[in-house]
């Protein structure tokens, strides 16, 4: 933990134990005790630096139990366990101290340790959905500028343009095609706006254009085959997570060699996920690649979006290519 | 006017046929070839004997630095074409 977190968490439970104070003399006014600021003050600070002490404790255990199914119950008999022995300690500690019994529990009892459990539990999961979503949309927007870097690029922009230009000269109608390509994919990525996912069906749209642009430039050595089950074109996709695998596919086993080559993109339901692959009959990966293959930024934006209900398997295709394969949950 | 001979090496179809065009503007230069990728351009830069190559550097099989490689002492200049990329992965 970084000293910023703990002094903020310390900052926390001292100002709940201030404001506690004067209800701890307001409850030792109502039960005809007299007890000092003082008293009221450290009465106060030794219920609740518990709950400080124990707090570590109880965030692991709700990130560990998390927000969904029966494991939540658990909660619940950890909670009185915790109070209790909260309790215990507490009033052990204050009788040490010379506070009589009745005054020690005053500060210590049962509801309001339980709403306090409650509580920490409760701002866990707040927080963690907070920073989650956060690192979400952070994940999208790199995608995004990703994707813009890439159609910025020379390598990609420019060579559209100077491969429409030299085409106006032999096709004007191929011509015309291809910067209406050019100008949609921009569009595209310009107007996405903060949607985390689209349907599969406008995302291999995108693909498609971007496939397109590239066949102009690479000629009849890229060919490309789109093979979806029809039930799989509504399903829920991160926005331009096939773009940087077609982009792959495109560079290795294409633009590398003098060969034709297939780039097929299919995708499935299997056993209610879907599958998404992207297979290319290229050169394939060398045996120690496969482990290298980066896509660091949709692996971080699928484990976010996804948690454990997704994963990229990456290895040689049948026919020798490359192959990505994206396990994604089916959601419409 | 003496022209200077000059012969592309490009494996994209439009951009080599772009620059062929281009270089034809020109009354100062004559292409006498064109090839799609290193080995074809090794091959016509025998047969042809050209003063002047346009060399892209990646191409698939043999690449620009893999000619020029071969080429070494020949005193023949080159002209690199490049347009490099980032990588997404």
């Amino acid at each position: 933990m970084k000293a910023r977190t703990i002094a903020a968490i310390v900052a926390v439970w001292t100002l709940l134990a201030l404001l506690f104070a004067a209800q701890v003399r307001i409850d030792a006014w109502y039960a005809g005790r007299s007890i000092t600021p003082l008293q009221a003050l450290v009465l106060s600070l030794a219920g609740w630096y518990g709950w400080a002490l124990l707090s570590p404790l109880v965030i692991i255990l709700a990130r560990r139990l998390g927000t969904r199914g029966w494991r939540i119950a658990l909660h619940l008999p950890v909670a009185l366990l915790l109070t209790f022995l909260k309790i215990a300690v507490t009033m052990a500690v204050l009788r040490r101290a010379g506070f009589s019994q009745s005054n020690a529990f005053s500060v210590a009892n049962v509801p309001l340790n339980l709403v306090t459990y409650a509580a920490i539990v409760a701002t866990t999961h707040g927080i963690d959905a907070w920073r989650r979503g956060r690192e979400a949309s952070a994940l999208l927007m790199q995608a995004r500028l990703d994707l813009l870097t890439s159609q910025l690029q020379p390598h990609f922009l420019f060579n559209a343009l100077h491969s429409i230009a030299e085409l106006m000269h032999s096709d004007v109608e191929a011509a015309d095609r291809a910067l209406t390509r050019v100008s949609e994919l921009l569009r595209a990525t310009l107007d996405a706006g903060g949607r985390q996912e689209i349907r599969l069906s406008e995302e291999l749209a995108l693909a498609e254009k971007y496939l397109e642009i590239e066949q102009i430039r690479l000629g009849d050595r890229l060919m490309t085959q789109i093979d979806i089950e029809p039930r799989m074109l509504d399903a829920l996709v991160p926005l331009f997570i096939l773009q940087p695998i077609v982009e792959n596919a495109v560079r290795h086993a294409i633009a590398s060699r003098s060969v034709p080559g297939t780039i097929v993109i299919s995708a499935r339901d299997h056993d209610g996920a879907l599958w998404i692959d992207v297979v290319d009959d290229g050169v394939g990966f060398a045996a120690d690649a496969v482990e290298r293959v980066g896509l660091t930024n949709t692996r971080a934006r699928l484990a976010h979006l996804y948690g454990n209900k997704q994963r990229i398997e990456i290895s040689r295709a049948a026919a020798g290519g490359a192959s990505v394969r994206l396990v994604l949950p089916f959601r419409t | 006017v003496t022209r200077v001979r000059a012969l592309i090496a490009e494996d994209e179809p439009l951009a080599r046929r772009r620059l062929e065009r281009l270089l034809r503007l020109r009354n100062d230069i004559e292409v006498v070839g064109t090839a799609a990728d290193g080995d074809e351009a090794l091959a016509k830069i025998a047969s042809a004997a050209p003063d002047l190559i346009f060399l892209d550097i990646q191409m698939p099989g043999l690449g620009g630095f893999d000619v020029v490689r071969e080429l070494r002492g020949s005193g023949r200049p080159f002209v690199g074409l490049e347009a490099k990329s980032a990588r997404p992965s």
